[in-house]
């Protein structure tokens, strides 16, 4: 197995560090804004889709016939909303890998020692605050305990 | 790995030139306004259909406004293949926008680490799984509890 990623940046000179983690903190900005820019698309379809379907609902006790053309624009929003949010998860992955990198980066140049078992402290903090930042959590909620343990075992080297 | 994401064609994508990327997404595009177009139009047929079933109805017209519902009907499920292409290509689209972003990386560690993290659509393997889906799961018919 290839070496902890936090071993490999204990190796490398302050300079070499320096670069690495301007670089990380410029695709993280670009990753969090891209997300928030998804999100914010994803919000406004939902809303639209909402009224949608609250004018459907009232259309229904009126005639079956009228609901089908508003039913029709529904799909097609639907549809948009899938899209956007599996676009949105792989922003989402982006973004925690880049803000994961420059979180190491600035601790080792502090000086932190890095075990797994801080490694793995990290990782319940930035995917809370991604489930928080995020409107679909999809099924992120429920896997945070077992990935702290994976972490530990893959990035960690264990 | 996530099936999107293991794909030869996707995968090389990052490592085109600049150029080239832009080649692919230009004729992506191209494609991708063509089935709009067409699904802008089903849509469109399919809701003067419902209109004009309306309209037939309110006027006691119940023979005629069951063949206006059945032109619905028609037009309802030659608008499914389409927009079964049209999620697909529109995905493809996203996708290689979010790849030519600087500092893409594939979110191979994540899906390492966790089989199960849903990345949606991405997540769908085959052209007739992602059809599935998207006929289940973009039927707002069933929804509002509508049989048709």
């Amino acid at each position: 197995m290839s070496r902890p990623i936090y071993d490999r940046l204990a190796k490398m000179p302050k300079k070499k560090l320096d670069k690495l983690e301007y670089d990380h903190q410029q695709h993280l900005v670009r990753f969090m804004n891209a997300k928030d820019g998804k999100s914010d698309e994803i919000q406004s379809m939902e809303k639209k889709y909402s009224k949608l379907k609250d004018k459907a609902t009232k259309e229904i006790t009126i005639s079956i016939p009228r609901v089908l053309g508003t039913a029709m624009e529904m799909r097609q929003i639907k549809a948009e909303i899938l899209i956007s949010r599996s676009v949105l998860a792989l922003l989402r992955s982006n973004q925690f890998y880049h803000r994961f990198m420059v979180m190491l980066i600035q601790d080792t140049k502090a000086g932190v020692q890095y075990d797994p078992e801080k490694v793995k402290n990290l990782i319940p903090l930035e995917f809370s605050e991604l489930i928080g930042e995020s409107i679909v959590s999809t099924n992120m909620d429920g896997i945070l305990s077992d990935l702290k343990n994976e972490i530990d075992s893959n990035i960690g080297g264990q | 790995m996530i099936a999107w994401f293991s794909h030869s064609r996707i995968r090389s994508f990052v490592k085109l030139s600049t150029k080239k990327q832009n080649n692919i997404k230009t004729e992506l595009d191209v494609k991708f306004s063509e089935q709009r177009k067409i699904l802008d139009s089903r849509i469109s047929y399919a809701k003067d259909s419902a209109r004009k079933a309306d309209r037939l109805l309110s006027r006691g017209k119940n023979d005629k406004a069951k063949e206006a519902v059945n032109s619905f009907k028609l037009d309802l499920a030659s608008s499914q293949p389409v927009l079964n292409a049209y999620v697909s290509t529109s995905l493809e689209k996203n996708l290689f926008e979010v790849m030519s972003m600087e500092g893409f990386e594939f979110p191979d560690l994540l899906g390492d680490l966790r089989k199960d993290i849903d990345f949606g659509l991405f997540s769908v393997n085959a052209s007739d799984e992602l059809d599935a889906i998207i006929s289940t799961e973009v039927d707002p018919f069933t929804e509002l509890g509508i049989e048709l």
